[in-house]
């Protein structure tokens, strides 16, 4: 037992000693989000263009309203704006003569809006032109839908991701030691080897706790993700899905001699896997003939899992099948790794 | 006093080499053993067999009564062990370390003391990443110490150190020894073999090749010294029962005891009116004993 806890704290230490470690576990996901999310959407808001031909009072003031509303933007046209509609640099095109406004719009559902909110704006026009006193109101509040806005999906693939990464890694770290002797090293001492093994995946946990935690929260401090299941329930998931990919990283390090073998073993699994295992998209978007494919990858159950429970609140007793695909991995890959297992390097 | 370590017929073949070929040996305790032998000897897989790291192949090897194949873990409780490439975490301090392996045996010496003695406690806030050669091979022995261990295996411990940091791990090894413990060390240097040990194991090719206390094996191979003579008249000497042997116009007497024939010599050489021109006196060392034995030099 004090071997066991002694073990974990110092491979803590040098964890959080080691710079690179910090930011390949705990940096690089959160700024990958990050970027991720704002490239593809994240970002809330609603951007339109209007364009005008004529000119006028009428034009004028339409024009001065339109720029009112956020995200609108409004340019005078002169010729051109049945193409500039159809190539889709306008949404709506507004051809104004004396006071009379003839709105042109697509099939477009964001033109339909857009005209909407043009005509929208002309009545408010006619309303503060007869000075009459609003018998009506109406006010406007948001609330967030879960599972509809990028975030959501995003969140629990990128958390997905970044288990697998530190999983896979975590077995390299075993080949540096071995390489230098370290393990042999220990060897030497009266260390069973289940000990220092289970050591190992413990600290692996704790590094996976917390860099759940940590892309949660930056998730919701910078994009409002508001997660509805219930978190506690995420753990059995977190544990199952790292302990999954360490397997397979111990597994590599028992089969590579050196980390540059290791590190391409590693990115032939986790390449795939980060394309084709919903991390950034769901699967259902993949060409046909390629989900045969993502559904032999691990992460594709463990990206399933956590969206589930954080995105809808699935209760686990309904993701057994991501449980069992899981439990399967761990158990196989950890057979093989055991198997595979040396404490130092062949000579040659 | 029964052995502390005893070897019967070891055999240990690594592909189509045979790295200890029917070895037996035996160790008292309290004794400094140094293994002496050139590169591939099988010094390190001797050491590594006892330390319960390679198993052999045939014979036996048992440390402190224990059967090290099969009763490793005791085995590894009560020995100390410093590797040929002895390496610790880098990231970890000195005194982590030293937890770190602490934890691992049932039984341990107090930290403080320990570092203290191998002059490690200024040094115990330090990264092991940041240490020097010597500074590193005394961690190594501190490490091999922390389970106050009766004997304690040391695989070139001062390989690599300039010479100021080879008399301290000599004196850390001394310390060791006045303990009460048994240690075997590996060396390739014949004068640290010849400083530290008192038995001295000559090891080539998987072989035990001879054993006994430095002054044993320089009278058994080469008598303990060489006597060297220039001069005039002195040919008869060649003849019984001096039995000088001629070498470049020099005569050469390999002798057991040298002072115990030296008067007599000199009143005889004096008797008959010859006259020396010069004498020299050179102990004979272990590289004389690894020449005799092997017909090779002991560092190429
Ligand atoms: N794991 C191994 N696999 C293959 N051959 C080995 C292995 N370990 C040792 N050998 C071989 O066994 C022989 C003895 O090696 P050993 O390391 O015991 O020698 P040594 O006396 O310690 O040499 P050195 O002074 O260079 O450390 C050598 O020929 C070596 O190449
Ligand atoms: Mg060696």
């Amino acid at each position: 037992m004090n071997a066991y806890l002694t073990l974990v704290q110092m491979n803590l230490k040098m964890l959080f000693r080691a710079r690179d470690v910090l930011f390949w576990n705990f940096a690089f996901p959160v700024l990958f989000m990050v970027l991720i999310g704002t490239a593809f959407g994240a970002s809330p808001g609603f951007s339109a263009h209007v364009g005008i031909e004529g000119s006028g009072s009428f034009a004028s003031a339409l024009i001065q309203a339109l720029r009112h509303i956020k995200g609108m933007s409004v340019s005078v046209i002169s010729s051109g704006g049945i193409q500039a509609l159809q190539a889709g640099h306008i949404e709506v095109l507004a051809r104004i003569a004396g006071h009379q406004a003839h709105l042109i719009r697509t099939n477009a559902s964001a033109s339909q809006s857009v005209s909407s909110i043009v005509q929208g704006a002309v009545m408010a026009m006619n309303l503060q032109a007869l000075h009459q006193p609003l018998l009506f109101r109406a006010t406007v509040r948001q609330i967030s839908v879960q599972g509809t806005s990028y975030i959501d999906f995003l969140a629990p693939g990128i958390l997905g991701m970044t288990l697998m990464n530190t999983g896979l890694f975590s077995g390299t770290m075993l080949i540096t030691h071995r390489s230098q002797g370290i393990l042999r090293r220990i060897r030497g001492t009266p260390l069973p080897t289940g000990i220092f093994i289970g050591a190992r995946i413990t600290t692996q946990m704790v590094v996976a706790l917390i860099q759940a935690t940590l892309i949660l929260v930056i998730a919701r401090e910078v994009y409002h993700f508001t997660p509805v299941g219930n978190l506690w329930s995420l753990i059995p998931l977190l544990v199952l899905g790292e302990l999954a990919f360490m397997t397979i990283g111990f597994f590599i390090a028992g089969v590579a001699n050196t980390m540059e073998v290791a590190s391409a073993l590693t990115n032939i699994v986790s390449l795939p896997m980060m394309f084709l295992a919903g991390v950034f998209y769901p699967i259902s978007q993949l060409p046909r003939f390629i989900k045969p494919l993502a559904d032999i990858l691990p992460l594709r159950y463990l990206t399933s899992g956590l969206r589930a429970v954080v995105v809808h609140g699935t209760p686990l007793t309904h993701l057994t099948n991501d449980f069992i695909a899981l439990a399967l991995v761990a158990v196989v890959c950890g057979a093989l790794a055991v198997k595979f297992f040396r404490w130092e390097m062949p000579r040659v | 006093m029964t052995p502390v370590i005893e070897v019967t017929n070891a055999v240990k073949q690594f592909d189509s080499v045979r790295a200890l070929d029917e070895l037996s040996l035996s160790v008292i305790q309290g004794q400094v053993v140094a293994v002496l032998g050139p590169n591939g000897a099988g010094k390190t897989t001797l050491l590594e067999v006892l330390e319960g790291l390679e198993r052999l192949d045939a014979g036996e090897a048992r440390v402190l009564g224990y059967d090290v194949g099969r009763q490793t873990r005791e085995v590894k409780e009560r020995i100390g062990i410093s590797l040929q490439a002895t390496a610790f975490f880098d990231r970890l301090s000195v005194q982590e370390t030293a937890q770190l392996f602490g934890s691992f045996f049932s039984r341990r010496q107090d930290l403080p003391s320990l570092l203290q003695t191998l002059g490690l406690w200024e040094l115990r806030e330090r990264r092991v990443s940041g240490l020097s050669g010597g500074q590193r091979q005394r961690v190594a022995l501190a490490m091999a110490l922390i389970n106050d261990p009766q004997v304690i295996f040391l695989d070139e411990p001062t390989t690599g150190l300039d010479p100021a940091a080879r008399r301290e791990i000599w004196s850390l090894v001394e310390h060791v020894r006045q303990e009460g413990r048994t240690v075997i060390l590996t060396t390739h240097y014949m004068e640290e073999a010849a400083y530290l040990a008192d038995n001295v194991i000559i090891m080539d090719q998987g072989k035990i090749l001879a054993e006994g206390s430095v002054g044993q094996l320089l009278r058994d191979y080469t008598g303990e010294q060489t006597l060297i003579l220039d001069g005039e008249g002195l040919d008869y000497l060649t003849d019984p029962p001096w039995n000088f042997v001629a070498d470049n116009g020099r005569l050469v007497w390999h002798v057991p005891n040298l002072s115990d024939h030296l008067d007599r010599l000199l009143s005889d050489i004096r008797s008959r009116g010859s006259v020396i021109h010069h004498l020299v006196v050179r102990e004979a060392t272990l590289e004389d004993v690894f020449l005799r034995l092997t017909g090779r030099r002991l560092v190429s």
